[in-house]
């Protein structure tokens, strides 16, 4: 039987799962949860879905039964307390990183799912980014020899909070995972600069391993701006937007335009995690790999705001 | 009326004379004599004679000599690192515009001695650098339009693709230390040999004057305090002399403008060309994304030789904009696009950088 999916939230993100679901063999969007009747009924037909309510806590009334996994995306804020919520009714997760604004909220959900052995994936589409899964690859078939130094941009337009801890403790977890997962491990050093809009994180891994990852939310409308580098021992992998980019002339200077990675990173993100679910294993990118991720973003606000550096000690960050 | 020429003297010629070329090549300068101090060891008497030979001028062992005799208005200083300053000093003592080589010096004061022997004899100061790369200079016309507003936060990556002797290899049986002037002196053969001398350098000082050049000419501002991280990663002369090959600094300059620079000696098979050299500007209106390598066409073909770069730079003229600003700044009694402050702010965030690496914490620039 195909695994059955509830998005949570639907009615903005539907667009994308539509996109996706005729790609996904062994599984199937049955109830869409969204709190305005008419989003929630337009999300459910565009996905296939014959349920809908106005919150989880409805659709757990209405149909508990109906689904197995609940999708969380990132557009949806209260996103710890519904992966609560749905690990208590026996539910498997599939939430947007950070999965909680805080490591303590994150624990409490792993723990929450540990506890009812459901699947909890926590994860933004940038560890499943077809460029990035290259890198990956490239590092683990020993292509590049030892990681040394991790160099990332993200760029975007500003959308809600925006200090400098605010972006830290948000959209640059997604960086910070990607760096813990390419080198293998936590690092051992925090030390985090910013300012309104920007923020950037430089951490230090064993054996001499660095990453520095910037995120600007500053960039006017119009796209926005990933690139990332991994210089290994024996070799280097560059998956960079500057290279991948067209033109376009319209009078004055030329414009460049992101060629993107269309779906392929939201497919194989709810691939791995539906075939995790039938597995029973621990997914990719699982909760307790986003927890270590939002602690290092801890730490760095920590240095945002002391301007000191953080060290590893024992299984916490400290000021040096 | 034609410009006059100056006539200048090669002050040391140990490295690969890109710099001394450079200058030869340009309208207004004059090559006229190649000086040393005597009591050098033979293989710097050595180059110094080649180079004198290739363009047909006098070989003295004798640097005030050489400056007293020769009438030369201009001293071009290309010797080992930790000689730079003393040579530089001296010819500012001597009444000379100096044009110098980087790393300006292994010690910031070293640095200190040459600011203030130029300000205080009035003569002109040039540190080379790449400022004039064309990438750089249309990134700096994009900044100047104020067409991404205000800088904010400038990045830097400057890798070099090339290799510096045997790879590190902690699996091997121990052998004897490599010997750092000994392996600058043998990569004198394939031009980079840029941190020839006595004493040890990593890239920071190798190569680290170039990405904060260009981060200091789109910001005009000072760093005030870096974060950094160094490695011996790749090389094990490195290893052996306790020296980075690779570093990534986190920057905090003046008028709280932000930044990160990466740095490595990356090896031969990690990009295509020489490196990935690569500038990102965040402003408040926009943004820049440059890659220093433009313009640049590819060659490829069958039987390609593997130390051929595919890749190849064109239009660079930096090396008639560098001489050609230095004899504006003389003509005009102006200052030059990299004076001797300047070259001392880079060498004191690249030993605050060292400094930190090391520390493990932030370190204020002095």
């Amino acid at each position: 039987m195909a695994t059955r999916l509830a998005l949570i939230g639907g009615g903005e993100n539907a667009a994308s799962y539509t996109t996706v679901t005729p790609r996904l063999p062994n599984a199937a969007f049955v109830a869409v949860v969204d709190p305005q009747p008419d989003r929630a009924q337009a999300a459910a037909d565009s996905l296939g879905a014959s349920i809908t309510a106005n919150s989880l806590e409805k659709l757990l009334e209405r149909g508990a039964d109906a689904f197995d996994v609940v999708i969380i995306p990132e557009s949806n804020h209260a996103r710890s307390s519904l992966a609560l919520q749905a690990a208590e009714a026996g539910k498997h997760v599939l939430t947007a990183s950070p999965l909680a604004p805080s490591v303590e909220d994150a624990e409490r959900v792993v723990e929450a799912c540990r506890s009812a052995d459901v699947r909890l994936m926590a994860s933004s589409s940038l560890r499943f980014m077809p460029s990035h899964q290259a890198v990956k690859n490239a590092l683990a078939d020993g292509k590049l020899g030892e990681p040394g130094l991790l160099r990332m941009h993200r760029w975007s337009q500003p959308s809600g909070p925006n200090s400098a801890n605010d972006i830290v403790l948000g959209g640059a977890v997604a960086g910070i995972d990607l760096a813990i997962w390419l080198f293998g491990g936590s690092p051992t050093e925090v030390y985090a600069v910013g300012r309104s809009g920007y923020a950037q994180v430089h951490l230090g891994f064993p054996d001499g391993g660095m990453a520095l990852i910037d995120e600007a939310r500053t960039l006017p409308s119009g796209d926005g701006y990933l690139s990332l580098s991994l210089i290994g021992s024996s070799g280097a992998a560059y998956a960079d937007d500057h290279h991948n980019r067209n033109l376009v002339f319209q009078g004055g200077d030329p414009s460049a335009i992101d060629t993107g990675q269309g779906a392929a990173a939201l497919t194989a993100q709810l691939e791995e995690f539906v075939s995790a679910v039938e597995e029973g294993r621990e997914p990719a990118a699982s909760g307790a790999e986003n927890c270590t991720a939002i602690q290092v973003a801890e730490a760095a606000v920590t240095s945002l705001q002391s301007q000191q550096t953080l060290r590893l000690n024992g299984g916490s960050y400290e000021l040096a | 009326m034609n410009s006059p020429k100056f006539r200048f003297a090669s002050l040391s010629v140990v490295k690969h004379a890109y710099l001394n070329v450079a200058m030869a090549a340009h309208p207004r300068f004059d090559p006229v004599v190649v000086a040393d101090d005597a009591d050098q060891p033979d293989w710097v008497h050595e180059r110094n004679q080649e180079f004198a030979d290739e363009y047909n001028i006098p070989y003295v062992r004798d640097v005030e000599r050489a400056i007293a005799d020769y009438d030369v208005q201009v001293a071009v200083v290309n010797s080992e690192a930790e000689r730079h300053c003393d040579l530089s000093v001296r010819a500012a003592d001597a009444g000379l515009h100096v044009v110098q080589d980087k790393p300006m010096s292994n010690r910031v004061s070293e640095c200190d001695r040459v600011v203030e022997a130029v300000e205080r004899n009035n003569v002109k100061f040039l540190l080379w650098n790449r400022n004039r790369l064309p990438a750089l200079i249309q990134a700096k016309r994009v900044v100047e339009s104020g067409k991404i507003g205000e800088p904010y936060a400038v990045h830097a990556d400057f890798y070099f693709a090339k290799d510096a002797g045997p790879r590190k290899d902690a699996n091997q049986p121990k052998k004897p230390p490599i010997n750092w002037l000994e392996r600058q002196k043998e990569a004198h053969a394939d031009g980079s040999d840029g941190g020839v001398g006595v004493d040890p350098m990593g890239e920071l000082k190798i190569e680290g004057i170039y990405p904060l050049a260009y981060i200091r000419m789109l910001t005009g501002a000072n760093v005030r305090q870096v974060f950094a991280r160094t490695t011996a990663h790749f090389h094990q002369a490195c290893v052996d002399n306790d020296i980075e090959d690779l570093a990534t600094v986190t920057l905090e300059m003046d008028k709280g403008i932000l930044g990160t620079l990466c740095i490595g000696r990356i090896g031969a098979a990690s990009h295509p060309d020489i490196g990935e050299i690569k500038i990102h500007v965040l402003g408040s209106e926009g943004a820049l994304v440059i890659s220093e390598a433009r313009p640049e066409i590819s060659v490829y073909y069958r039987g390609q030789s593997a130390a051929e770069y595919p890749h190849q730079r064109i239009a660079d003229d930096n090396n008639f904009q560098l001489p050609e600003d230095f004899a504006r700044a003389i003509d005009t009694d102006g200052d030059t696009m990299l004076n001797a402050r300047a070259g001392r702010a880079i060498c004191a965030t690249v030993q605050a950088a060292i400094d930190s690496g090391r520390s493990g914490t932030a370190v204020a620039v002095p």
